[in-house]
């Protein structure tokens, strides 16, 4: 775990499809197993969308400061060696092997044939493409979570809620429909809710990032409808809607309806 | 350990699912969510 504040800088590949190298590694290497090519290369080349990146490093408390495409030469003394290293060097040998159905040697030969149809032969020479990223955890929570307060709603926080609802949904994209995401809780059925005693808000400030909603569905039955958190306020710690069911008092049990 | 249950929320499996639950779901999944990806839990603020 990182030390608040402390930073963090790596580097991934480029797509296959901008690195020559790899590409060329990954056909060639198929060529020999039409039935089943080894997938080895996708892995290494295969996550490189900035913005996934930003995303999961967002998800995960660190701030991006920047992503920064770098371009250099790989240089080997001769294309040879680059297959060698290339067919033998990493976890493919391992696919190659389980195959068993083609020399290594041979497949040597092929990528290397291949590699200096682009790169030439001694020295050999072709680009890489790889994206660095310089991120930083997130400082310390500064007295952090006695910042926050959760509590009944007051009519007044009701207009905050949608565009929490809204923030949080964001972070489901991709796992529910996106029409789902981008509705909000009617305000009328929130302000009925909040003088029912239904809702439940955390604040901050005295200002709304995060609220909890529970709807009745039977006398014995509460239900934890929606729980949202403004995700820039979110994975602090305080699950508030964990007290919220028992809050209300009347509730024994509370359902919950998503994983 | 996934969320809820670390904070002490347990399965409750499709077929006990009371009537009302059932109907909640149903309604999810005309919303167009996957049943196959929701679960619904339950939380005992009192000890049973």
């Amino acid at each position: 775990m990182l030390r608040p504040g402390g930073g963090l800088v790596f580097s991934v590949w480029g797509a296959l499809a901008d690195n020559p190298l790899g590409r060329i590694a990954h056909d060639v290497i198929g060529r020999f197993f039409t039935s089943d090519p080894p997938d080895f290369y996708e892995v290494p080349f295969g996550f490189h969308d900035e913005r996934l990146i930003r995303r999961l490093l967002g998800d995960a408390g660190f701030e991006v400061a920047g992503c920064h495409p770098v371009s250099l030469p790989a240089r080997s003394p001769s294309h040879l060696d680059a297959a060698r290293g290339l067919v033998t060097g990493n976890p493919i040998l391992l696919a190659v092997n389980e195959r068993a159905t083609a020399p290594v040697e041979e497949i040597v030969q092929a990528v290397a044939a291949a590699l200096a149809a682009e790169g030439g032969v001694a020295p050999f020479e072709l680009e890489t493409r790889a994206l660095v990223v310089v991120a930083r955890a997130a400082p310390t929570p500064s007295k952090g979570e006695s910042d926050y307060v959760i509590t009944p709603a007051r009519p007044r926080d009701v207009p905050h809620l949608a565009a929490i609802e809204r923030d949080a949904a964001q972070l489901l994209r991709g796992h529910a429909p996106d029409s789902l995401l981008d509705q909000t809780l009617d305000p009328a059925e929130l302000f009925a809710a909040q003088a029912a005693g239904l809702l439940w808000v955390a604040l901050r400030g005295d200002v709304p990032v995060g609220f909890a909603l529970v709807r009745i569905l039977a006398a014995d039955l509460p239900h934890l409808e929606e729980i949202d958190v403004d995700p820039r306020h979110g994975r602090r710690g305080r699950a508030p809607l964990s007290s919220a069911p028992s809050a209300s008092g009347r509730a024994g049990r509370a359902t919950r309806g998503s994983r | 350990m996934p969320f809820y249950a670390r904070l002490g929320f347990e399965e409750l499996r499709a077929g006990d699912l009371r009537r009302e639950l059932v109907e909640l779901v149903a309604g999810e999944t005309s919303r167009g969510l996957d049943p196959r990806r929701r679960v619904v839990m339950r939380y005992r603020a009192v000890a049973s």
